[in-house]
């Protein structure tokens, strides 16, 4: 599928940083789906949303649930709760975190809070901490493929969030207990196969 | 190549010699005249007023370790040769699609883009290994077997083929082919490891490894162009075009190219040295196969590393002083076209010390050798016309075997928002 930026503002403010930093990756190099047509609407409503991810990603996987990781920014004067989401290639979303049980390992749980993003500031998500867990995946999450989170805030806002698959080894608590999901090399190869027709 | 090109990964602050553009010191003369040879010193950007590079992306500040990353050209080919450079071959897994192959091309396209200028990549294992570019480039260029994996062998440039088998080739598939070349450079070996398990464990197993060659050069406080002393203890890699300007047309494909304008061809060479026999040479043999001395790598008829030799000296007895069997001899371009950038990196097989690709007449082999890694525009008609004259005739065939052999098409190189391949692709 076809990724939408977040908005047009941040796509131009995200690549000015880049350009000033005198370097430019992912974020200057994901320009070109700003010309997919699908984009003008979502930007559009959502120019004014202060909410942005940058270095937006999600653990490729074939099937099951992955963790989709990034640093939320929040522009505005208010803290942003970001209480769950929904996705075209998923059943569910959810806001995550790691938390330590009583036997004192550390387990995946759902934020009942939700992820707050202070405002004027940042919350990093990661491998081993928050992040937005993908459930019921209806399709396999191909590295290389840009992939649109719908995150739904306490207020009612409904912001997109591009991120992009890539391949990622760690990440595997997110399965404690949960559907298989390890990839071993028959899958991969399945896979690869598969992505390929 | 007339099309105004801007210099696009001149090196920011090569010291060295004037910036004297080698125009009209060139083969031509050496063909009419047969008493001097183009001999240009170490490569060096013909037009580099301040060195600025232009497009203003990936160039590091005064102090960052980086490598410019965007410009019309990959980085990796004119640009100064780090410490150290692996050659990793992949070939696309069974039932690869060209959708796949674009897929990892943009994978890579992102991480370069951040590895090289010292940030993490996405999904990164290891963010802070990313942190340590030390003037990091990689080079991703395709073999034909590429296209034709993905059942697109139209898309492939017809520039882009197969060498020719020569008479001296002893090569095996562990050294050759390959669907797709990344070269990896950097100051740091350790730097060169992270970006290599990177990217090929971020392409996922639509890849497959092929084979991997390390070489390196001297250590220096930045990456230069000089001219090394091969494991045989030979200045190699003296006679050079010159980068930016003039012969640009021997290195990059042009504007009349269309989407493969920037590109280039490598032909990466793995010479194996028999240092046993070698060694039992005297130094004045040892002078006489290659043309040059073994001090300085001046021509046996005089002067210094980059004095132009003369072919029509003779000895006392009426022998030419520079052997019409030395390597330097054979080797000189006999057309002005049969020229190419060479990137020389001498490897150690520290793993496999018996048995080996010489044969077993060829007695004992060293684990020594050189990756000859050289880049032109068309090979078939640069470098194949050299190897030709070489495999009938080089004294230094007697200690060297090629045993491994590789032609791919070094893609484009990307401005931001553009992806590898992008175009050639499409």
């Amino acid at each position: 599928m076809r990724a939408t930026r977040i908005t047009l503002a941040t796509l131009g403010a995200v690549s000015a940083a880049a350009l000033l930093a005198g370097c430019g990756g992912e974020d200057a190099s994901t320009t070109a789906s700003a010309t997919d047509p699908t984009t003008s609407s979502s930007s559009a409503e959502q120019a004014t949303s202060p909410l942005t991810i940058s270095d937006g990603w999600v653990k490729a996987t074939d099937e099951g649930m992955t963790g989709a990781f990034g640093t939320l920014r929040n522009s505005g004067e208010q803290d942003i709760v970001i209480t769950g989401g929904s996705s075209d290639i998923a059943g569910m979303v959810e806001a995550h975190v790691m938390t330590t049980d009583d036997s004192g390992q550390m387990v995946m749980t759902e934020a009942k809070d939700g992820h707050t993003v202070p405002a004027g500031g940042e919350l990093v998500l990661e491998p081993g901490g928050p992040h937005l867990m993908l459930m019921q995946l209806e399709e396999p999450v191909v590295a290389g493929t840009d992939y649109v989170i719908t995150v739904t805030t306490k207020g009612g806002e409904s912001v997109d969030l591009t991120v992009a698959g890539r391949e990622f080894s760690g990440a595997e608590e997110d399965y404690d207990g949960g559907e298989d999901d390890h990839s071993d090399d028959e899958h991969e190869h399945e896979h690869s196969e598969e992505s390929s027709s | 190549m007339t099309a105004p090109m801007r210099t696009s990964h001149s090196w920011p602050a090569e010291p060295g010699p004037g910036r004297r553009a080698l125009l009209g010191s060139g083969v031509g003369a050496t063909l009419a005249g047969g008493a001097a040879v183009a001999n240009a010193a170490a490569p060096r950007a013909a037009s580099s007023d301040d060195g600025e590079s232009p497009a203003g992306a990936g160039r590091g500040d005064d102090g960052a370790e980086v490598m410019p990353f965007f410009g019309p050209r990959q980085a990796g080919v004119a640009t100064p040769p780090p410490a150290h450079t692996r050659w990793v071959a992949l070939d696309l897994a069974k039932g690869a699609s060209l959708d796949d192959l674009r897929r990892i091309l943009r994978i890579w396209t992102e991480d370069m883009g951040r590895l090289t200028q010292g940030r993490p990549m996405l999904a990164d294992h290891a963010p802070e290994l990313s942190q340590d570019p030390r003037f990091l480039t990689v080079s991703v260029a395709l073999g034909r077997s590429a296209f034709e994996r993905v059942g697109r062998d139209d898309l492939a440039p017809a520039w882009l083929g197969d060498l020719p088998p020569f008479a001296t080739d002893a090569l095996q598939d562990r050294w050759s082919g390959g669907d797709i070349v990344l070269q990896i450079g950097s100051q740091s070996p350790t730097t060169c490891a992270h970006a290599h398990r990177s990217l090929v464990t971020g392409a996922g197993a639509a890849v497959r490894p092929r084979w991997v060659q390390a070489g390196y050069r001297r250590p220096s406080e930045r990456p230069r162009w000089t001219a090394e002393r091969n494991a045989m203890g030979q200045v190699d890699g003296t006679v050079q075009p010159v980068l930016d300007g003039p012969d640009d047309h021997l290195i990059w494909r042009g504007a009349e190219d269309g989407i493969w304008s920037g590109a280039s061809t490598l032909v990466l060479r793995r010479i194996a040295m028999n240092l046993d026999t070698w060694e039992s040479l005297d130094p004045a043999a040892k002078e006489n196969a290659i043309g040059r001395r073994l001090s300085d790598g001046a021509p046996l008829t005089g002067g210094g590393e980059h004095t132009p030799p003369d072919l029509t000296a003779t000895t006392g007895s009426g022998l030419p002083v520079i052997d019409p069997g030395s390597h330097m001899r054979r080797a000189m371009p006999r057309a002005a076209h049969e020229r190419f950038l060479r990137r020389p990196y001498s490897y150690e097989e520290t793993h496999d010390l018996s048995g080996g690709p010489l044969e077993a007449k060829d007695t004992h082999r060293s684990p020594h050798g050189l990756l000859f890694a050289a880049y032109c525009a068309d090979a078939e008609r640069q470098f194949v016309p050299v190897q030709r004259r070489l495999a009938e005739q080089d004294l230094l065939n007697i200690w060297t075997r090629a045993v491994g052999s590789c032609v791919a098409a070094v893609l484009p190189g990307v401005e931001p928002g553009e992806h590898l391949g992008e175009s050639v692709l499409a």
